[in-house]
Parts: structure tokens; C-alpha cells; sequence
């Protein structure tokens, strides 16, 4: 079964096209990125999948349903979110913040601290941050905190907003691979946006392309390089991979 | 049965006005019910004509000493000259009041002037104002209002000026220091005697006769009626004014007043009254009346405030119809809204914890609302995509997130109802409020102080007390980025 399926969707806002006829579905289990320059939808995109945004024609299933807009919290509970900027909460240490759907869900102290625990170190984040708080820590500590609290209730999906645009390339580059060794070890469905393309062909195992509100192209990093289905992904791929440093 | 305790019986509620006269007269009463085995409630500095006939009118209080006069033309506004005897009659028969036989005395308004102005200008009455200018005229706010007071007055005579308003206990001094010329007094004011002025006559018959006697609710016990009756006659006008200026000018207390005047009526003369509480346990007494009365208010508040607040986040369109009534509230008079309470709610505390909770629901609400929307975007997203329900968001998030700015508006009410609270007084709530009603009546500013300075020592505890609060509250860095 298909986790997350899109049949004509389309979004408006006053005259302006957000996202035009989109059908799109996502492999389950693995990484799918979607990629286009600011503008594009990718964002909205995302949000028509956790009910944050409704569309104004077409259908959305999530894990084989149609999105119920009257129960969207338990069917976010069941979804890792994760933006830039991460959101952690000021007021709540980097455990609070962790542990809080995991706390709100009534689970045992015992299993969430074994929980936490498990997370904590996945991410490499040393066990004694639980009770900093999130403005003492760096940037990339905080955005894997972000990925813990996403990670809590092992959910099936996840829906990733930019979660690594703000971090600097070290960090960022060390993240990735932590991503990637996290699927590697327990397979989920990631729909990844972002707007760095190397980005997506290192993580991401199908890419969607996306241009003023349209799908431009869908397929593997490698097929995308090697066959652009239009002028704009060839422009697109050429800007992206070869805007090189001048000698 | 001369002097016995009514253990069985409800006390009987003496009330009285603002102003050194009503409360003389109040004392005596309530004395003289004491001496003679009953317990009294003195609910004395009710704010108003307008209150205390409203609190006698709907069983809050039991007697008060009036006016003909003041019940004729400004209570009943009754048409034609009416006498004592027929103004009872009338009370009897169309009312549940009665007035009692009179203490003795005319209390009338007067048009008095200074001395060296009425020996300039030959003035002896007032048909000798008219055509006059350059006059200035200070009348007190109520005479201007009333039926029978200033245009009424002016209309008779045919006087035309533009009267200043003020406070009668500010009018003597403001005569005496020559910024005005002509004043509103009542015939038995100290003043008169101690500053010099001329009494202009009523030449033209304006005024109706102002006896002073008991007014009290037909449904007290005829015993009680009977020993009230006992004053009827015994207080000349003489006598009156010698008890007034017992209280301004030798600085005598109003129950020391009437204790002297009880004993030297024999009929009437009465064991020593209970010695009262020293200055600090009264001070401490009203104080804490007053902490009370602003710390309840100061619950209330919040707990209707606290709840409307997150209701117009949750929902956005009716915000502005409940912020815009709420600071409605905050325009009203607060004198004006006491008084609309007493119908409803009565006189004392009741009536004085809704006005002042009232006039402290806005800072707490628009605080709450103000709050909750500034709530970065990308954390409410976050909060709302990650699956926590509205209620959720509000208990984990959205409020302890908004708790500073919250509790900065719970802060500021608690400032203001401290504040407020001393108007608790005029509707007979207590507080720290009487001593400034009272040195207001006798014009006395270093009683006003005694109510003035520990209400604002409250305020700084209150400060105090709320920032204390924030730091056990509030996560210290959240406290820092605020104000940082």
C-alpha cells in the first residue's frame, strides 16, 4: 500500500495557482525528495499531506484514507514533522521536548526513557543534554533534537520542511549522514523538500521536480541527470550542479 | 428591659453620608440604640444621596438621618411646598420609609459670602446678587446637579453666572484664600462662624424647609422607632453647629461628638461607651479589609478574564466585540457604577467586589489575547503539525509560552485594584477608602494620608510580590529574552 497518494490536487490562493493538477504517489519506505525554485509549491505541497493546508480540488490519502479534517491530531501523531528552524519549544528542555507526544500518549516512564535514550544516541547527542535547553545548544544539536522529537513515536512517515536550509555546510554534511544511516538501519518514508538539488540526490532515492505549481519531472537522481524530461530540469539540474567556484 | 442585650435580634444597620453632620448624627443614633441593649452595624461614608436611599429603599440598611427637604425635592421631587407633617404623611402611605419625628434643627442651604465682599456691595440677601458682576460662585457638584439646587436657584431669582464646581470641604478654603466669592453652605456649618461669611437671606422664599430627622424603613421594630423617637426636639441649631465644630475645629472624633452631646442629655445620658480600638489595630483592621477586597477581586478577575481571553484567540471574530465591551467597563464612573450596583447586589462588600472586578478585567484580557497571538508563527505550525490538539497546544505551549505577558497583565490589574479599592468605602465595603472619605468630609489631609500611604505601600507589595511570582514561574531565560 502506497503511504501517501495525491489525485488531481490543486490550491489556489485568491487568482494566484499555487499547485495545478498534481497526482503524485510515494514509494513506502523510502526517501522522495521534491525540489524547485522558491515558489514552486513544494511547501504547500508538504502541508496538503498533514492537513495543514486543504486543496481546493483533487483527493489526499494518507496511509490508505482519505485525511479526515475533523481527527487531523491523531493522523499528525502518526506523522514526523520537522521545518526549519527546527520549533523547538523555548520554554521546555531538549527531554520535554523529546518526550512530549510519547508523554501526552501515556506511555511508561520506563519505556520513554528507554526511548530517548535509543534516539539520543542514533543522532549522537550525548545523553546529559536532556535538561539543557534548546537555546544552549548549537545549530545542528538543535535540528537533531528536532529529528528525536519527529523520531519519538516511531511513526511510518515523515514530512521534512527544509529541516537542514539553515545549518552551515560541516553540519549540515554530518547530518546527512546520519540521515542516511538511519534508513539504513530502519527504513521509513521520507518526503523530503528542499531547494538544494545535491541535497536531494544524496539523500533521496526518487526526486520531484516541481515548477509553478507543476510537476516538472519524476524519477531516480540518476535518470534526472542523465535524461532531463524538459528545458527547465536540464537549466535547473545545469545551475544547481556545475554553478562551480570560479578559477 | 431599660438596659438589657436583644441577643436574638438582627442588628440594627445605622448608615450615614459623607459629610461631618450625617455622620454626628449617625453616632448618636447608633449610640443610643447601644446604650439602650441593642447592637448596631454602623455602615457610615455611603457615597451618595442617591446610595444611601437605595440601600435604605432595598432593606440594606435600617436608618440614616436625612432631610425634609433633600427626601421633598431631590429624592421624590414632589411638586408645591409641603410641611414636615404632610411629607410623613405621604411617606407612610406611598412608600415602605418613614421619617421619624425631627432631631430639632433646619439644616437649609445657604448662599453665604465674604464678609468683605457682602459690606462692599451691601449684599444681605440674594435678590441683592442680582445684576451683579464679576461674582464667582464655587457650588458643590451634587447642589449643581439636584432639582432643587443651581438652576432652580437661578431660575427663582433670575441670577445669571457660571458656578465652578467643587468639593464643599474645598470650598471654604478656596473662599477663605479670595478665589471665590460666593459659596453653597448648609445653616449649621462651623465654618460659617470660623471664616467670616455673610448668610444672604432667602428673601424670595426659594428654599423648603430641611428639618433633619431619622428616615428609617417602616419595617423596623416599633421599640427601635420609639427609642429613636427620644431624639425628636433635643438638638437645636446652636447646638448643632457647636457639635460640628467639635469634630472641624478641636479635632474631636464624630463618636466623641455625639458621646458629649449624649451626656448632656440627662434623659438620654448613657454608661461610657467601649473604649475604641488604638490608631494601628484600626489601621491594621482596614488594611486588611482592603488586601482582602483587592485580592478577591483580583481572583474574580482572572478567572473570568483568563478563560475570555483564550476564547477570543480560539476564535478571532468575536475578539473585538468582547475586548471593545470590556474596555467599555473601564469608562464608566466608578462612583456612577456603585451606585447602579445597589439595587441588584446591595451595599458593602457584595457590590464592591463586581465594580472593582470589573474595572480589572481588561489589563488581564487584553494581556491573554495579546499573548497568545505573539506566539511565534513557525512554533504554533510546529505545535499544530506535530498533532497536539487545540487543548494540548494551549496547556504545553501556547500558555506557558504567553505566562510572562500574562501574568505582566494580572500585575497591572492588581496595581490598579489596589487603587480602586478605596472606593470600596463609599458603598460601606470598608477598606483602606474611609480614611481618605472621611479626612475628605473634614477636610484633613493627614487622614488622607493614613489611607493613601499604606494603599500605596499595597501596591509596591503587590510589585513585589508579582515579580517573585514570574521568576518561580517562569523559566528564567524566557523572563531574560523579554526584557533583554
Amino acid at each position: 500500500m502506497e503511504p501517501i497518494v495525491l489525485r488531481r490536487a490543486s490550491k489556489s490562493y485568491g487568482d494566484r495557482t499555487v499547485l495545478k493538477d498534481i497526482s503524485l504517489t510515494f514509494p513506502p519506505d523510502a526517501t522522495t525528495a521534491i525540489i524547485g525554485p522558491s515558489g514552486s509549491g513544494k511547501s504547500t505541497l508538504l502541508q496538503l499531506m498533514n492537513g495543514l493546508i486543504r486543496p481546493d480540488d483533487g483527493e489526499i490519502l494518507v496511509l490508505g484514507k482519505e485525511i479526515d479534517y475533523d481527527s487531523l491530531p491523531s493522523l499528525r501523531k502518526q506523522i514526523g514533522y520537522a521545518v526549519q528552524g527546527t520549533g523547538l519549544f523555548p520554554h521546555l528542555t531538549v527531554e520535554q521536548n523529546i518526550t512530549l507526544l510519547a508523554v501526552l500518549a501515556n506511555q511508561s516512564d520506563g519505556e520513554i526513557a528507554r526511548r530517548i535514550s535509543e534516539l539520543m544516541t542514533l543522532v549522537n547527542l550525548p545523553t546529559d543534554y536532556r535538561d539543557k535547553y534548546p537555546h544552549q545548544l548549537s545549530g545542528g544539536e538543535q535540528q537533531r533534537v528536532g529529528l528525536c522529537r519527529a523520531m519519538m513515536l516511531d511513526p511510518r512517515i515523515f514530512l521534512l520542511d527544509e529541516p537542514f536550509a539553515a545549518l552551515d555546510p560541516i553540519t549540515r554534511a554530518e547530518i546527512h549522514a546520519e540521515f542516511l544511516k538511519l534508513q539504513e538501519i530502519a527504513a521509513r518514508t521520507m518526503v523530503l523538500v528542499t531547494h538544494d538539488l545535491r541535497e536531494a540526490m544524496k539523500l533521496a532515492d526518487r526526486i520531484v521536480i516541481l515548477n509553478e505549481g507543476q510537476i516538472e519531472q519524476v524519477g531516480r537522481p540518476q535518470d534526472i541527470m542523465r535524461q532531463p524530461a524538459s528545458h527547465f530540469v536540464k537549466k535547473f539540474v545545469h545551475l544547481q550542479l556545475h554553478d562551480e567556484i570560479r578559477t | 428591659m431599660a438596659l438589657g442585650i436583644h441577643p436574638e435580634r438582627t442588628p440594627i444597620r445605622v448608615a450615614s453620608k459623607p459629610f461631618n453632620e450625617s455622620y454626628i448624627l449617625a453616632e448618636i443614633m447608633a449610640q443610643l440604640l447601644e446604650t439602650r441593649g441593642y447592637s448596631v452595624e454602623r455602615r457610615l461614608g455611603l457615597g451618595a444621596t442617591m446610595i444611601s436611599y437605595e440601600a435604605l429603599k432595598n432593606d440594606e440598611i435600617d436608618v440614616y438621618p436625612e432631610y425634609s427637604g433633600t427626601i421633598q425635592e431631590a429624592i421624590f421631587r414632589l411638586k408645591g411646598r409641603r410641611s414636615f407633617s404632610s411629607l410623613q404623611d405621604f411617606l407612610s402611605k406611598q412608600t415602605k420609609l418613614e421619617l421619624l419625628p425631627s432631631f430639632g434643627f433646619e439644616n437649609t442651604y445657604v448662599l453665604a459670602a465674604r464678609a468683605d465682599l457682602a459690606k462692599e456691595k451691601k449684599l444681605h440677601a440674594i435678590s441683592d446678587l442680582v445684576g451683579q458682576t464679576g461674582i464667582r460662585y464655587g457650588l458643590t457638584h451634587e447642589y449643581l446637579q439636584r432639582g432643587d439646587g443651581w438652576p432652580a436657584l437661578a431660575a427663582h431669582y433670575g441670577l445669571s453666572a457660571n458656578p465652578v464646581g467643587m468639593e464643599h470641604s474645598l470650598s471654604y478654603k478656596a473662599i477663605a484664600e479670595g478665589q471665590i466669592d460666593v459659596l453653597d453652605a448648609y445653616s449649621t456649618d462651623a465654618e460659617i462662624l470660623k471664616y467670616d461669611l455673610v448668610l444672604l437671606r432667602d428673601d424670595k422664599g426659594f428654599f423648603p424647609h430641611y428639618l433633619a430627622a431619622p428616615f428609617v424603613r417602616q419595617g423596623v421594630p416599633a421599640d427601635v422607632k420609639k427609642v429613636l423617637g427620644e431624639l425628636a426636639g433635643t438638638l437645636s441649631e446652636k447646638e448643632m453647629q457647636r457639635l460640628n465644630a467639635l469634630v472641624i475645629s478641636e479635632g474631636k472624633t464624630f463618636a466623641e461628638a455625639a458621646e458629649d452631646f449624649l451626656q448632656s442629655q440627662k434623659a438620654l445620658s448613657s454608661p461610657k461607651a467601649r473604649p475604641a480600638d488604638s490608631k494601628w489595630v484600626t489601621l491594621a483592621r482596614k488594611t486588611g479589609d482592603h488586601l482582602r477586597l483587592t485580592l478577591v477581586a483580583l481572583v474574580l478577575a482572572t478567572l473570568v478574564a483568563l478563560p475570555l481571553g483564550i476564547i477570543t484567540y480560539l476564535k478571532p471574530s468575536v475578539a473585538n466585540p468582547v475586548l471593545y465591551s470590556t474596555g467599555l467597563l473601564q469608562t464608566v464612573p466608578s462612583l456612577a457604577l456603585l451606585a447602579f450596583m445597589i439595587a441588584p447586589f446591595g451595599t458593602g462588600t457584595r457590590p464592591a467586589l463586581i465594580a472593582l472586578t470589573l474595572y480589572a478585567l481588561l489589563p488581564i484580557l487584553r494581556n491573554t489575547y495579546t499573548a497568545l497571538n505573539s506566539i511565534d508563527p513557525v512554533l504554533k505550525k510546529v505545535s499544530v503539525g506535530m498533532g497536539l490538539t487545540t487543548w494540548q497546544r494551549l496547556r504545553y505551549i501556547e500558555l506557558p509560552l504567553g505566562a510572562p505577558t500574562i501574568l505582566a497583565g494580572i500585575r497591572t490589574a492588581a496595581v490598579i485594584t489596589v487603587g480602586t479599592a478605596t472606593l470600596a468605602a463609599f458603598i460601606g465595603a470598608g477598606g483602606l477608602g474611609e480614611y481618605i472619605q472621611t479626612g475628605l468630609a473634614l477636610n484633613d489631609p493627614q487622614l488622607i494620608m493614613w489611607g493613601a500611604v499604606p494603599a500605596a505601600l499595597l501596591a509596591f507589595a503587590m510589585e513585589f510580590g508579582f515579580e517573585a511570582l514570574e521568576k518561580l514561574l517562569v523559566p528564567r531565560h524566557l523572563l531574560q529574552r523579554r526584557n533583554g
